[in-house]
């Protein structure tokens, strides 16, 4: 048998189970998450701001979460990237801030350093998402 | 400027922190978190008599405990270097209670055991949600 404040606090935790769902799902329609493959090394900039603005002008999606990867040329065939990357560095970020700033960040893509920006951050760790920006 | 699906997402996560804050709220009135040491091999009595006081004593409906055991090692050392055996035990006071000899049974085991509202774990898996949420 559960006490008032042991129904109360079932009850929250339906009500947080949903909100984390609605969140899920809205999270769903405003970022995409992708990892980008550059099969040169060293990365060079013109190969990355191709790759991205291609990446950002084929896809409708608001925010975006990129991995890119480098892979080291023997692997090229490898199943696992992950394990064989030779760069790895993440971009998140609003996709209007990210096209506006794309040279900026390239930039710091190609070289490696790490920037946070008003909508946009680019990191060797791994970006928390969009509730830190919104 | 933010998208409508923006201001929507920024309202779960507002909604969400002000659940998960009154949650946290609930949890401290409820639950107790203790630690608990034995400087000696688990011994089936004296664990039986310090739960059964401690639990007597406390106003609490729900205990999360961290009981160790401090067990000297055998070999000569400079310093008494001791082992620790840790359990984790969460549950409602009542149901521990009722149960005491059996739990303190499975709590000098040390292995793993849920019943309907007690979980005894060598790892800190258990909380108030998972008792609720049945």
């Amino acid at each position: 048998m559960l006490t008032g404040e042991e129904m109360k606090l079932k009850k929250l935790y339906i009500k947080k189970k949903k909100i984390e769902n609605k969140i899920v799902e809205c999270e769903g329609q405003l970022v995409l998450s992708e990892t980008l493959i550059v099969w040169k090394h060293p990365i060079d900039f013109q190969e990355i701001l191709a790759i991205l603005k291609s990446f950002l002008n084929r896809n409708n999606y608001t925010w975006f979460d990129i991995t890119l990867h480098s892979l080291n040329p023997a692997n090229d065939f490898a199943f696992f990237p992950n394990r064989n990357s030779r760069f790895r560095i993440y971009l998140f970020g609003k996709k209007m801030f990210i096209l506006r700033n794309i040279e900026e960040i390239v930039q710091r893509i190609v070289h490696g350093h790490t920037i946070e920006m008003e909508e946009a951050v680019v990191s060797w760790k791994k970006i928390p998402g969009v509730e830190d920006f919104i | 400027m933010e998208t409508i699906a923006e201001i929507r997402l920024r309202s779960f996560f507002i909604t969400d922190d002000i659940i998960q804050k009154e949650i946290q709220k609930l949890d401290k009135k409820l639950v107790l978190s203790q630690e608990i040491s034995f400087h000696s091999k688990p011994n089936y009595k004296e664990v039986k008599e310090l739960l059964h006081s401690f639990l007597n004593r406390t106003k609490f409906t729900w205990v999360d405990l961290d009981i160790y055991f401090l067990v000297k090692t055998e070999r000569p050392v400079l310093f008494p270097r001791r082992t620790k055996t840790e359990v984790f035990v969460f549950g409602k006071k009542k149901v521990i209670l009722e149960n005491i000899e059996e739990i303190v049974g499975r709590i000098i085991c040390g292995k793993r055991w849920i019943k309907k509202e007690v979980g005894i774990s060598p790892k800190q898996e258990f909380n108030i949600k998972n008792f609720l949420i049945l």
